[in-house]
């Protein structure tokens, strides 16, 4: 019962455990992950950590590799100031870009990289996108230092409280184990 | 064979099947697409090309099925595929199954598109399904820790990824 991914296969590529322990907050547990699997997608999210430990400008060059979601162009125009008139462009398009896929998890990380850069609207959007079809935001909201600049308004918390109300729906399935 | 003389051999991706190739042509398209410059977003389009060309020469070779849904997933998730795109994704890895329901990837990759497109309860299903055919499978255990992490529920999905007790 207690078997697990790496005792199981030592080599296996483990992309979602990088992506999990980011969620956790645990970001020196995702760098050990991301040295483990070596890859274009595990670079970008080497990326996605390094802006939580608030190496932007290291980051950037990660986040160029993968074109969906326009990180990279969001950080680049709105970073740190998301004031000017291409900011805003280039959020709208990033936002719009996110939601032309179906995919939650983006939404979750294309949320939080609007929300550091101080676009409050298209974060909740955006979390609440994903947070619709059964995403559970919650605990990561609460553990991501991304959401930090609008963690006190009203929306997020609105949006944080469907997270927990999906996380409670689905707490039976979480007892779930497997052989 | 998958676990050792093949990533030796510099092939750590191909997977064995029950199903073998009938046409040269398009096995040969297939093995293309193996080479390591294809898992780069810049050629994920050059991937699928050969792919599509692979499955249309030669439709029952369920590893060709399946690379193309993995590149499918891969413009779906983070290029410029969107729903259309994932819509293949999924045709492509159930034609796998349907070929071939011993190609474990095809059902775990499912599983998390499941997960993270809106149908996590029936994500939670099949996972219990595919631990039942597959037990004590390292991809299933990883398959079901995206499943938990959907479900926010982190800490029960590090326990499956669970590095330090490795």
């Amino acid at each position: 019962v207690n078997a697990t991914t790496h005792r199981l296969d030592p080599d296996l590529n483990t992309g979602p455990c990088y992506v999990l322990y980011i969620h956790m907050g645990d970001l020196a547990k995702a760098r050990q992950e991301i040295e483990r699997s070596p890859g274009e997608f595990s670079t970008m999210m080497l990326g996605q950590v390094l802006v939580r430990e608030g190496s932007v400008k290291e980051a950037l060059p990660k986040l160029k590799l993968i074109p969906g979601g326009k990180n990279y162009e969001l950080i680049e125009d709105c970073w740190p100031d998301s004031s000017t008139l291409k900011c805003a462009h280039t959020a709208k398009e990033s936002e719009a870009s996110f939601r032309s896929t179906a995919f939650t998890d983006a939404w979750y990380f294309g949320a939080a990289m609007q929300a550091f850069v101080g676009k409050k609207d298209a974060a909740i959007r955006l979390l609440r996108a994903a947070s619709e079809p059964d995403l559970c935001i919650y605990p990561s909201v609460d553990r991501d230092p991304l959401f930090d600049k609008i963690r006190n308004s009203t929306e997020f918390n609105a949006v944080r409280q469907a997270g927990i109300d999906c996380q409670r729906k689905f707490a039976p399935y979480a007892r779930i184990q497997i052989q | 064979l998958q676990k050792g003389l093949l990533p030796a051999l510099g092939v750590p991706d191909v997977q064995l099947s029950v199903t073998k190739p009938k046409s040269y042509d398009a096995y040969e398209l297939y093995l293309r697409s193996q080479d390591s410059s294809y898992w780069s977003m810049a050629h994920n389009k050059d991937a699928i090309l050969l792919l599509e060309k692979s499955v249309a020469l030669d439709p029952g070779y369920a590893p060709a099925w399946l690379a193309v849904g993995l590149h499918y997933s891969d413009e779906a998730d983070f290029g410029s595929g969107g729903e259309e795109m994932n819509q293949k994704t999924v045709i492509a890895y159930g034609r796998a199954l349907q070929l071939d329901p011993r190609l474990l990837l095809a059902s775990t990759e499912l599983i998390e598109r499941e997960a993270f497109y809106g149908n996590l309860s029936v994500s939670f299903a099949r996972v219990q399904e595919v631990a039942r055919r597959w037990p004590r499978r390292a991809e299933v255990h990883l398959a079901f820790s995206g499943v938990l992490r959907a479900a926010g529920a982190l800490e029960e999905a590090a326990r499956e990824c669970n590095h330090s007790s490795a």
